[in-house]
């Protein structure tokens, strides 16, 4: 099998990360970027079965279902207790979280 | 807006279902005037473990409103992923449509009614629209301060209410059509049933995409080309929740654009704000920067399969749709172009004028003229109380002012005179204080005069009483 | 012997015939687990006080001769990525620790309805991510048959649990092989249903288009009776299956049974094929057919499982974010970083299609060499793991261990076929393990092959000494 040799730059893995809502250090950051470049080294194998997937539909959903819809009817659902009990903050029945704006 | 300069604007608009339940879960979709978090359940609170199931009706409406708008309809359709962090955002995605949505390619007919036209507005202008698809709604914030510190409050309870999105080519070019075209889809959605589509209540909301291409070579403006060249960036508004703003929001854009294009500098894409105390736009500066939102096939929801016998199904639920209803009125009713249009400006007034004609017939013996007409004429030009006035009795008030109008002041005076000639001791007995006397006076008259307003011959009575 | 050594069915008969009470069985219960479990650490949470209550109802049913549910009185161990009202749920992670959810999973509803008492919920690889139980963010398990093996993952604590006889049975739930894999590291049965048949509502989700809830227990019956009280059509999850068509059973002389050779590697632990093949000649001495066959290579299960998984992980886990439960994001470990940032980048623009596309595309080969199979053998006979357990610490820092180990099981969980995992023997006192795939819905198959095995063998009968 052949190998191509991923090299990922820290500026690809802390835009990921960015993405991905992760809060790395720099120091994290390198230690990743050599773990995930492994990884996709190994994932770019499925390459080797383009010739065979080309005209193939991709599979989303196996079990072959359609149409799995419901009535528009109500029903309970949680208190505000309920929906606020594992909250970190809570103020007057809302959650709150530092200003989204500056 | 100097020559060669044309604005080039596209619409985002989304509607609110006006469900019963959410989009992906049972609990209430009524959120407006609610207390806090108090319509919640796992799913619209994106705790861990929960699963969406979608709300057929919710399906169906879309797929209304996409065949209303002339779309093509995907019998293969199935929902995606929208990735990006919000606090509003419970699950970290937005459970939408990217790849097939319900309906594509349709198209929403503007006309111009002859007396609200304006100079640079077309008779007839063709809004073409690229998708309508179906989504979920995202949580409320709330900005405020508690103990000094600068919060943001968040609210789930509209968090998960069914949204409808119809996005349009670019092709307004004047403001007249932005507001012709509003109108009008608010008109079908209004029409189809399903949505208030209240842009105070945020039923409605618009986003509305503006740029200035400047054409050098000539200043003629012209219909949109399927291969215009359009400008290379445009300004996204958003937070505009009445239709006023919108035109007051689009008209500053055009001004500011225009300003800097005119200096020779460049704009910038980005998303702007009106703010309606200072009347201006400002840039936001949103945290979700990175607009990458990795689209994917929501792997939780199997995809949708309609069939034709399904598709023709939904579509008989379409009710006659207001430009039918223009063109029908005009045709069966006889009425000007004008007229149809004020009688079909809600559904609920053409089908208040039909029955009222229908009462008309009804009833029968209407010698005073066109009764259509004057039926027509009321209901636009008086106002009536279409609530608290059944068709049957409107058309009793027309027959007896029609037929009080049927009456000349020179028949009625002569007639008066008459009666007062003929019963000379009730008129003594008047002019001597028994108020009693007039009432039989009255009587006599109508007695001659059947139908005709009484206060027109008191008033008359009493003038030759004098 | 302790009553906690029993299996489902005759702890269930002891009970009917009040050979003991439901308290007695539980007791044993927490003995044993106080006796062991500071070794094993098989247990996150303890459900003392309120099982031994409800111990205490179900007596009362049994007095009064209701004895209809089916497991009444009997303790199981749950998986601690399972909501459970009352008891912390953390799928081993700091980010949920002491996160207490307001909502049962379909699944535990079940077991509660049919009469289960929950001792407590097990250890598992945090947010499922792993085979070996080892990057819980709370400590790993042990293997019962030897405190310095690990005991598979990422269902460990709940394999570790029936293995160490300290549960009756246990719940676990399966994304690649975390049901089968443990199971066949700790000797005992795991089955992992289609993918639909069971409802994976309030399972904490890890990649959402294989994820599926299944038993581990001491016999193929006790599997068989927990599987039928599991499955089911859930309205809370669309990709439940409403009524899909049960495989009849064959008899055993009519069965044919495939052995893919590529599932018996050159690369396994010397002794395993062996023992594989030798349990082949039990089955064909019981009347079946074994036919050797050829199947795609499952080295590519492994990249198409990777993707998949992580881009449906990347943007499952993205609700965590710290707002409306648990903790920051920091709080996840360097594992499930790892995933998060693989999946992300795979979903990420421009990488779409050669990664999440290609590799939905690759699942449809691997479907329809399934499906070629099934038109040759009714079942599948292989090795579950190429090795027995590990030791503790032999696979750390490698980047994709997990999915490199779980190669053999990977193909039938991407394709969401079903599989059970018996034990067939052992390589220095530790479990060797061998799996029985089938084709969608074929679970009465499989149920039927396996305890014809079972029947005939005593492999099940061996407990770890501890």
């Amino acid at each position: 099998m052949s190998k191509s040799i991923t090299k990922l730059s820290k500026e690809e893995v802390m835009h990921v990360a960015k993405l991905a809502n992760l809060p790395l250090n720099e120091n994290e950051g390198e230690k990743l970027k050599e773990q995930l470049s492994a990884t996709i080294d190994y994932i770019n194998h499925l390459a080797e079965l383009d010739n065979k997937v080309k005209s193939l539909p991709p599979t989303y959903q196996v079990t072959g279902k359609e149409n799995a819809l419901r009535d528009d009817i109500t029903r309970p659902g949680l208190t505000r207790e309920e929906a606020l009990k594992n909250a970190r903050r809570s103020y007057n029945g809302f959650f709150v979280v530092p200003s989204v704006w500056d | 807006m100097p020559i060669g300069y044309q604005t080039i604007i596209g619409l985002e608009v989304h509607v609110e279902l006006a469900t019963v339940s959410k989009m992906f879960c049972g609990c209430s979709a009524e959120h407006f005037g609610v207390e806090p978090n108090t319509h919640t359940c796992p799913v619209c609170l994106g705790l861990p473990g929960a699963l969406p199931v979608p709300n057929k009706k919710a399906i169906d409406w879309t797929l209304m409103l996409a065949m209303a708008l002339d779309c093509r309809i995907n019998q293969h359709s199935h929902f995606d992923r929208k990735n990006y962090f919000y606090p509003d955002l419970p699950k970290g995605y937005q459970i939408t449509q990217f790849e097939e949505p319900f309906g594509y390619d349709g198209c929403l007919k503007l006309t111009a009614i002859k007396s609200a036209l304006m100079s640079t507005v077309s008779q007839q202008k063709v809004i073409r629209i690229r998708r309508v698809h179906l989504e979920e709604d995202t949580g409320k914030l709330q900005h405020t301060e508690i103990g000094g510190e600068k919060v943001t409050l968040v609210d789930f309870n509209r968090s998960g209410v069914p949204l409808v999105e119809i996005v349009t080519e670019p092709d307004f070019r004047s403001l007249e059509e932005v507001d012709l075209y509003l109108k009008k889809l608010q008109k079908i959605i209004r029409y189809l049933g399903i949505s208030q589509a209240d842009m105070e209540k945020g039923s409605m909301r618009i986003e509305p995409s503006i740029s200035i291409r400047v054409n050098k070579n000539n200043g003629q403006i012209q219909f949109p080309m399927p291969n215009d060249q359009l400008p290379d960036y445009r300004v996204e508004l958003k937070n505009i929740n009445s239709f006023r703003f919108a035109r007051k929001a689009l008209e500053y854009e055009i001004k500011r654009q225009t300003d800097l294009l005119e200096k020779g500098e460049k704009i910038p894409q980005q998303t702007r704000g009106w703010n309606e105390e200072k009347n201006v736009t400002f840039p936001q500066r949103e945290k979700e920067e990175a607009h990458d939102y990795r689209y994917f096939p929501e792997p939780d929801i199997p995809p949708i399969v309609l069939d034709n016998e399904q598709l023709a199904i939904i579509k008989k639920q379409i009710p006659e749709l207001p430009d039918q209803k223009l063109v029908r009125f005009q045709r069966d009713y006889s009425l000007s172009d004008y007229d149809a249009g004020i009688l079909t400006e809600n559904q609920e007034l053409g089908d208040y004028f039909e029955e009222a004609v229908k009462a008309a017939g009804e009833i029968g013996q209407l010698k005073t003229g066109n009764i259509v007409k004057t039926i027509a004429n009321w209901l636009i030009n008086k106002r009536i109380e279409t609530e608290n006035t059944l068709p049957a009795e409107l058309i009793a008030k027309i027959i007896r002012a029609n037929t009080i109008a049927a009456v000349d002041e020179g028949k009625l005076s002569g007639i008066v005179k008459e009666v007062l000639g003929a019963n000379k001791q009730a008129v003594n007995d008047y002019q001597k204080g028994k108020k009693t006397a007039l009432g039989f006076l009255m009587g006599a008259v109508i007695k001659l005069l059947p139908g005709v307003d009484k206060e027109l011959i008191r008033k008359e009575l009493e003038k030759q009483l004098f | 012997m302790g009553l906690n050594d029993l299996t489902i069915i005759e702890a269930s008969e002891g009970l009917k015939k009040k050979n003991f009470s439901a308290r007695d069985l539980l007791e044993d219960c927490y003995r044993r687990i106080e006796q062991v479990d500071n070794k094993i650490h098989a247990f996150l949470a303890l459900n003392k006080e309120l099982a031994l209550q409800q111990a205490g109802e179900v007596e009362k049913i049994l007095n009064t001769g209701q004895t209809e549910k089916p497991l009444l009185g009997i303790p199981v161990a749950i998986k601690d990525n399972f909501n459970t009202v009352g008891l912390t749920t953390t799928a081993s992670s700091n980010i949920l620790i002491n996160y207490q959810p307001p909502y049962n999973a379909t699944v535990v509803n079940k077991l509660r309805d049919a009469g289960a008492i929950i001792l407590g919920k097990t250890n598992m690889d945090a947010f499922a991510h792993g085979s070996s139980t080892e990057t819980s963010d709370f400590g790993s398990t042990k293997n019962p048959w030897n405190l310095n093996y690990l005991p598979g993952g990422s269902s460990g604590g709940s394999a570790a649990a029936v293995a160490a006889n300290e549960t009756i049975f246990a719940v676990g739930s399966e994304t690649a092989g975390s049901i089968r894999q443990p199971a066949a590291w700790c000797g005992v049965v795991g089955f992992k249903p289609t993918y639909g048949r069971i409802s994976r509502f309030g399972l904490i989700a890890m990649a959402s288009s294989t994820d599926s809830p299944g038993p581990l227990t001491k016999s193929v019956a006790d599997a068989k009776l927990i599987y039928k009280i599991l499955a089911g059509f859930d309205e809370n999850d669309a990709t439940t299956a409403v009524n899909p068509v049960n495989y009849k059973t064959k008899n055993i002389r009519e069965l044919k049974i495939g052995i893919p050779k590529e599932y018996y590697r050159s690369e396994t632990q010397k002794g395993i094929n062996e023992m594989v093949l030798a349990s082949a000649k039990i089955l064909e001495k019981l009347g079946a057919r074994i036919i050797e066959l050829s199947l795609l290579d499952p080295e590519y299960a492994i990249s198409d499982y990777t993707v998949v998984q992580r881009a449906e992980v990347s943007s499952n886990l993205a609700r965590f974010d710290g707002i409306r439960f648990g903790g920051t994001r920091d709080n996840f470990n360097e594992e499930n970083m790892r995933r998060i940032m693989l999946g992300t980048y795979t979903l990420s623009a421009g990488y779409y299609d050669a990664y999440y596309k290609r590799a939905q595309k690759v699942r449809t080969l691997i479907v329809n060499n399934f499906n070629r199979a099934w038109k040759e053998v009714d079942l599948l006979l292989a090795p579950t793991s190429p090795t027995v357990a590990q030791k503790i610490g032999a696979t750390k820092g490698q980047a994709m261990y997990g999915e490199i180990s779980d190669m053999l099981v990977e193909p039938s969980s991407i394709a969401g076929l079903p599989g059970i995992n018996l034990p067939c023997g052992f390589i220095e006192g530790l479990p060797v393990g061998m799996q029985i795939i089938g084709p969608q819905w074929s679970e009465d198959l499989i149920l039927y092959l396996a305890e014809k095995y079972e029947d005939n063998t005593e492999w099940h009968r061996r407990k770890a000494l501890l």
